[in-house]
């Protein structure tokens, strides 16, 4: 027999049962949809918490008061308890003496509502200064940011989310008008473009004020944290070195905060994320295992009840190995025809989730799709040893004698 | 030619010993009509599974066209029903998901014989056995007769010396049987096949060149 032929006799013997076929590709279908569902899934949670990470800028060196333990990564876990606290003096220290950086901003965050005569929206206040636009790459769309001057005198200036200006203003201009953080008040000089959200907050509802004028909002002059850009991605290294030289002489010698680079924390995030890809695929692969078994199970039926088909095969002139691939072939015909409509499945489920639900995003992935056909494929040739063999090994004259 | 020499067949089941053929001495020549009558239980069909390769003897030489076969392996024996022996069974043994021309062709598949050259001989055996009209129709589609015609068109397709028939009219009529075995003698005067058939029906026995009756396990004559 040649390839073709057995495959057509298989197809021949699979659909005379048509709906014992179709239940038992139904566990490979399942298994192999799944595990493109979900590996899908966390693959595009995954690209979509890098997207808004590197959304932050190129070369972004982050640091944070209270020393990071950086066993097996650097992920800044939150506060272990600082002595010291980071200040704009600080700051003012990197700007100064930190040859391979190429701006630095201060953060002070608070929470409070911003209040334009009868319309209010709760916000985030942060306190920047001037390089924030140079190193985050977001600009004003209305007006301008802060100046230099604005920012070194605290001046009580801001810059509106796009949606605190459309819940306090509408459409309408705000430039020049005076709005209310608190119990002081800002003039708004501009307002940033729509950014959408980023991990843990929506950038369009933030109010930026210079640095100085949110220690007098807050009454507080220690930082959130410092935000600073390496002039290039080569020497970022360098840059980290340069500012924790710095800071160490600025605290007295003590290393009581914490200098990452962005990339370190991608890295981290991508581990886990990985993992977490690699956890939904494994068990998403189990109930593939499951529709292998599945499909042994009703091989062995099969061939049970096709006992004299084989008893007269064999004595028509086929050999083991001839009855043998014949059974071989019906289980991977049933095992690779699931995996492909489960493919179909996949993705078209993912699809369709993609374009019901917001926020959510898949990323379907060539290794996941060619992985669980393949897995599928193996599976049904895997389970289908063991019926095949048996088959095989039946005895010819006992078989034709089989009720 | 076929030839048998001191052939025994035993089955050990535990502590029971069936002694199926004792000491058998057979010689059939090529083109020969022969049919095998005895009682139940007697041996015949244990003896046809000999001579047809589906079992070994448990003793003795078998000879099939001046080859001792009594130690091929298993492939070979396949090979050997492949190309030498057509089988016509009791209870036909027709596929029911296939066609008449596909049940047909079946012994072609482990020939390495497809394609159109398939179908044609497929067709000329059907046409051998008068079935040209039902070709395409299922084994449920036809009556008893035409499924063992079917059984013999299928023995046939791969041009065997050596048709074996274990009772082929045991599930007939006696209209239907004679004309089984009208195809059966056909066979062997044109085509000039050996024709080994069992029976149990002297009758129909009587219509060979030679009878041979087994008793025991022993041919008695
Ligand atoms: N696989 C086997 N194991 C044990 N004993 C067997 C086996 N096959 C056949 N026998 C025994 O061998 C003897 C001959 O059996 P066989 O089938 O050849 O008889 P038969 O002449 O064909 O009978 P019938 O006319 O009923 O078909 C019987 O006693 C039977 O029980
Ligand atoms: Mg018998």
């Amino acid at each position: 027999m040649n390839k073709l032929t057995y495959i057509v006799t298989a197809f021949e013997a699979l659909s005379s049962n048509k709906m014992r076929s179709a239940l038992t590709m139904l566990g490979v279908i399942i298994g192999v949809a799944s595990v493109i569902l979900l590996v899908s899934m966390a693959e595009g949670a995954k690209q979509y918490i890098l997207e808004k990470f590197t959304g932050l800028g190129t070369n972004l060196i982050i640091i944070q008061p209270g020393k990071i333990q950086t066993k097996g990564g650097s992920f800044p876990v939150a506060g272990i308890a600082t002595t010291h606290k980071l200040t704009l003096s600080d700051v003012k220290a990197i700007e100064r003496q930190a040859t391979y950086v190429d701006g630095v901003f201060p953060m002070i965050l608070g929470a409070l509502i911003v209040k334009y005569h009868d319309a209010h929206a709760d916000t985030t206040v942060v306190g920047v200064n001037e390089q924030f636009t140079k190193i985050i790459s977001m600009m004003p769309s209305i007006g301008g940011f802060m100046t230099k001057e604005e920012s070194d005198a605290g001046r009580n200036v801001c810059v509106l989310g796009y949606n605190i200006w459309k819940a306090l203003f509408a459409d309408k201009n705000p430039l020049g008008r005076i709005v209310k953080l608190g119990n002081f008040y800002f003039r708004v000089i501009g307002v940033m473009e729509k950014k959408g959200q980023a991990v843990g907050f929506d950038w369009d509802d933030l109010v930026y004020v210079p640095a100085r004028a949110a220690e007098k909002l807050f009454n507080t002059d220690s930082l959130f944290g410092i935000r600073a850009k390496a002039i290039s991605k080569n020497v970022i290294n360098e840059a980290v070195a340069q500012i924790t030289q710095i800071l160490k002489k600025q605290h007295n010698n003590n290393e009581d905060f914490s200098v990452v680079t962005q990339e370190s924390m991608l890295s981290t995030v991508d581990t886990i994320m990985n993992m977490m890809t690699i956890v939904l695929g494994g068990i998403a692969g189990i109930s593939l295992l499951v529709g292998g078994i599945g499909i042994m199970n009703i091989m062995l039926v099969s061939i049970k009840e096709r006992t004299r088909e084989i008893g007269l095969r064999k004595a028509v002139g086929a050999n083991k190995q001839d009855i043998l691939i014949q059974f071989l072939i019906e289980s991977a015909t049933l095992s690779t025809t699931g995996g492909v409509i489960g493919m179909l499945i996949g993705i078209g489920g993912g699809f369709i989730m993609q374009s019901m639900i917001s926020g959510f995003h898949i990323s379907i992935t060539l290794w996941s799709i060619l992985l669980s056909f393949f897995f599928s494929a193996f599976v049904g040739i895997f389970f289908g040893v063991y019926p095949a063999y048996k088959a095989a090994q039946l005895d010819p004259i006992e078989s034709l004698r089989y009720e | 030619m076929i030839e048998m020499e001191h052939v025994w067949k035993v089955y050990r089941m535990e502590s029971v010993e069936v002694t199926a053929l004792k000491d058998i001495n057979l010689r059939i020549d090529s083109g020969e009509y022969i049919s095998i009558i005895g009682p139940s239980g007697s041996g015949k069909s244990t003896l046809m599974n000999i001579l047809g390769c589906l079992d070994k003897p448990s003793d003795g030489k078998f000879i099939l066209n001046d080859k001792n076969i009594s130690d091929y392996s298993d492939r070979e024996l396949a090979h050997i029903r492949n190309k030498q022996i057509g089988f016509v069974f009791q209870m036909f043994n027709l596929l029911p998901r296939y066609n008449a021309i596909k049940n047909v062709s079946i012994p072609l598949l482990y020939a390495g014989i497809e394609g159109k050259e398939m179908e044609t001989r497929s067709k000329d055996a059907l046409e051998k056995v008068g079935l040209s009209d039902r070709m395409y129709h299922r084994p449920s589609q036809l009556s008893g007769g035409q499924q063992q015609r079917i059984a013999i068109a299928r023995a046939i397709v791969n041009n065997p010396d050596i048709i074996l028939a274990d009772e082929p009219t045991g599930n007939l009529d006696t209209k239907s049987g004679g004309e089984i075995i009208s195809i059966f003698k056909n066979l062997n005067q044109q085509m000039k096949v050996t024709v080994v058939l069992i029976t149990h029906d002297p009758s129909i026995a009587q219509q060979a060149n030679r009878v041979i009756k087994i008793l025991d396990g022993a041919i008695v004559q």
